[in-house]
């Protein structure tokens, strides 16, 4: 048995790694792929015995499987409704009871459940069963999903050094930086899981704009047969660089995914002074962002409508914005987690609120709703689809159209989605039952209007029923050439909650759909990633890395020097900053002391020349 | 002697979906000379806890079922022990599952080897093809003869 103390010491020489050709990085990744899986009764222990009780007033849900926040150990959890809202409860025998709030609101969390649909696992699993879940991630044969995204860390390198983040180099005492035949491997790896391999990518890090190489990395990705690229990033380095921006796109980057907490400095400190300079550069290399709101009660929830604004008002540039409810990490008294603790349908009720209705809680469907349609598209193609089916408590989204007078139209307001949804699931099973498919086709071909409201339908799309036209090319003719004059002044509001130790559900983990693909071959769900990162990201990232100093010989750098000290003063004199917050706050209103305070509160230097 | 495990059980889940679904494994061997044999389980016991690897090996890849949704629903089920002849080539195990109301017929073949039991074959649920094709494919992975395999199944 391999103890606690190898697999803390355990590291190969990744200079020496550096060199090897992708079957010899291969061959050393499966090698150390089970050494590195956690061990029971080493890295955890399993407490299933004990099943938490039900107290007065509460009514079951469900049971579930859990870890202990402080011990990892595996444990039986209770999922169950109290005054209105979902909780979940489970007790380790050292660390004593957890409970913790998982879904905000039991009616939307019902009406949700009803759009569960599981997928059709994975064919070819990367890793044995050898341990219960969520202790054998690799994926496992276990798992219920395919990846719909993967994410590649291509650096834990970052130019900012956030309060609240551990993983960056400096802090965690090493490199992990992959080298480009190492990342072909990783990638190769996600595109041979079965019966759906990965497509796409997303790049992160650390802060993955710090590699110089990251274009090179995209033309890899693309050799590699992804067809979706996204890059995760702070945006800092591209409000500076117009030429990374193009250059970027022009590898085939599809869209950003960047940080975006706030409309204010005093919720954003962490790049709200560039964000009007990162659109600007976007502008000119044609290339999309998707903003990303890390979502926490009290802090920034009040800023929701500003936020989905701000996107709005920049909608030639900004394709989305994606809330992320956020995760606790750390021993964190119950107390203060109720503090910050938000959840999906929190945020889409303050969302309701502070756009007065106008994107209400019935506007948004959790993410397995659209399984029809892939069930639908594969059953008259023959071709396997990309099927979305996490759990649905995972996440919600909808689409909003803007009109040309600015007033927001919500797809739920003139498509019937529960019918249609429902028609499209009926009819794949009578083609998987024997329906001739032309039959099937001629009936859509019939009824699609009927899930269609014309009279509520966005304006450019009503005109020469033109909606009708789109969803016949999508369902009947398979063709999306149309689509992006379809998603013309659209924006995607999404939410996705990643989990924490404390509201921690296997159920959840075994139908994520949103992966890591490690350094030693294995992809990992995200919740497990980053959830449990002593057993996977930290564990697996280390072995795989050079020290601080190895780094610095190697690369002549210091990584100190690379941390990125902010010109406020210039930042907020440009036209680019007033124009792009107008309308949404009042800049003028924001004492220059408040910046340079914000700012440095959050750990980024601010300069004045 | 080899001993192996097969699993009965009936789940209804609500949580996150709703599902009942009931499985029966039956146990059959084809020995060196060709004989089919159905065995008979020697003991058997509940699952319990611990048992979570064993049942996740048996069904989590071909039902898409783990032992976290036994604990997410209402469960009942047993592990049954099978000792394997000396003359044993080939196990075959037969699910019976009834899905939703749905019923089908799962099958895995192991060979046994000198000190190993391969798994030459498996289905699963979500690409489950025609009956004749999946003979078929059997015949060619596993090395056996059509009729063998028809006698099988289909017994």
């Amino acid at each position: 048995m391999v103890s606690q103390e190898e697999i803390t010491e355990f590291r190969i020489d990744y200079r020496e790694l550096a060199k090897a050709s992708l079957e010899e990085i291969e061959k050393v990744a499966e090698k150390v792929r089970y050494k590195l899986i956690p061990k029971v009764n080493i890295d955890y222990k399993i407490y299933t015995k004990y099943t938490p009780e039900l107290k007065d007033g509460e009514e079951l849900i469900t049971y579930t499987l859990s870890a202990c926040p402080y011990c990892l150990s595996l444990l039986k959890a209770v999922i169950f409704k109290r005054d209105g809202k979902v909780w979940i409860r489970k007790k380790c025998p050292e660390h004593g009871e957890f409970e913790e709030l998982y879904w905000g609101d039991y009616e939307l969390y019902s009406s949700f459940r009803k759009w569960q649909y599981d997928g059709k696992g994975i064919a070819n699993p990367h890793i044995d069963l050898i341990a219960p879940c969520p202790y054998n991630c690799g994926l496992c044969p276990r798992h219920k999903s395919h990846p719909a995204l993967i994410n590649l860390v291509v650096t834990n390198r970052c130019d900012l050094s956030c309060w609240y983040c551990f993983f960056f180099a400096s802090k965690a005492g090493y490199v992990y930086e992959p080298t480009l035949n190492h990342i072909r491997y990783m990638l190769r790896q996600a595109r041979k899981l079965r019966p759906y391999p990965a497509i796409a990518l997303q790049i992160t890090g650390g802060e993955p704009t710090l590699r110089d190489d990251l274009v090179d990395i995209i033309h890899i990705a693309k050799e590699e047969g992804y067809t979706h690229i996204q890059v995760n990033t702070t945006g800092i380095k591209l409000a500076f660089e117009p030429e990374l921006a193009r250059m970027l796109r022009e590898a085939g980057t599809n869209v950003l995914y960047m940080s975006f907490d706030g409309v204010t400095p005093y919720t954003n400190p962490k790049n709200h002074w560039e964000i009007p300079y990162v659109l600007n550069n976007l502008r000119k290399a044609g290339l999309g962002v998707v903003l990303v709101p890390t979502l926490i009660k009290g802090y920034n929830d009040h800023e929701l409508g500003d936020m989905i604004r701000f996107g709005l008002k920049h909608i030639d540039i900004v394709r989305g914005v994606n809330i992320q409810p956020v995760s606790l990490t750390g021993r964190m008294p119950k107390k203060e987690r109720m503090k910050y603790r938000i959840t999906i349908p929190d945020a889409i009720k303050e969302i309701e609120k502070q756009t007065d209705g106008k994107i209400s809680r019935d506007d948004w469907y959790p993410v397995p709703t659209v399984a029809p349609v892939s069930y639908f598209i594969e059953a008259i193609t023959g071709r396997p689809q990309i099927e979305l089916t996490t759990h649905f408590a995972c996440g919600a989204a909808t689409y909003i159209f803007k009109e040309d007078d600015g007033e927001l139209i919500p797809i739920t307001r003139f498509v019937n989605v529960k019918e249609f949804m429902k028609f499209l699931e009926e009819k794949a099973q009578e083609i998987q039952r024997g329906k001739t498919k032309y039959f099937v086709l001629f009936e859509a071909l019939r009824k699609i209007p009927k899930f269609v409201d014309l009279s509520k339908t966005p304006k450019r799309l009503r005109k020469g029923k033109k909606i009708i036209k789109f969803l016949y090319n999508i369902f009947i003719r398979h063709s999306y050439d149309a689509l992006g004059e379809f998603h013309y002044n659209t924006l995607f509001l999404g939410m996705m909650h990643f989990q924490d130790l404390f509201n921690h559900d296997v159920a959840r983990v075994q139908r994520c759909d949103i992966h890591y693909v490690m350094p030693d071959g294995r992809e990992v769900p995200f919740c497990s990633f980053n959830v449990i990162p002593e057993f996977y990201r930290d564990r697996v990232q280390r072995v795989f890395s050079y020290t601080l100093k190895e780094w610095e010989e190697m690369t002549g750098k210091k990584l100190l020097d690379l941390k990125y000290k902010r010109n406020i003063k210039k930042l907020i004199e440009g036209e680019a900053y007033r124009y792009h917050y107008e309308g949404i706050i009042d800049v003028s209103k924001i004492p220059y002391e408040d910046h340079v305070l914000a700012s440095k509160k959050f750990g980024i230097p601010v300069i004045e020349e | 002697m080899v001993e192996i495990e097969a699993i009965d059980f009936n789940l209804r889940l609500y949580d996150p979906r709703v599902l009942k679904m009931k499985v029966i494994t039956n146990v059959k061997i084809v020995d060196v000379d060709g004989n089919i044999v159905s065995l008979e389980p020697e003991s058997e016991r509940e699952i319990e806890d611990m048992d979570d690897v064993i049942f996740d090996k048996e069904f989590s890849n071909t039902l898409l079922i783990t032992f976290a949704d036994l604990v997410h629903g209402e469960f009942e089920g047993v592990v049954k022990l099978y000792q394997i002849p000396e003359n044993a080539q080939y196990i075959f195990k037969i699910y019976s599952v009834e899905s939703n109301g749905k019923n089908v017929e799962l099958i895995k073949i192991c060979e046994m080897k000198k000190n190993s039991i391969v798994i030459k074959y498996y289905e699963r649920l979500p690409e489950l093809k025609e009956k004749d094709e999946r003979i078929q494919e059997i015949c060619s992975v596993a090395k056996l003869r059509e009729e063998i395999v028809y006698k099988v199944v289909k017994n």
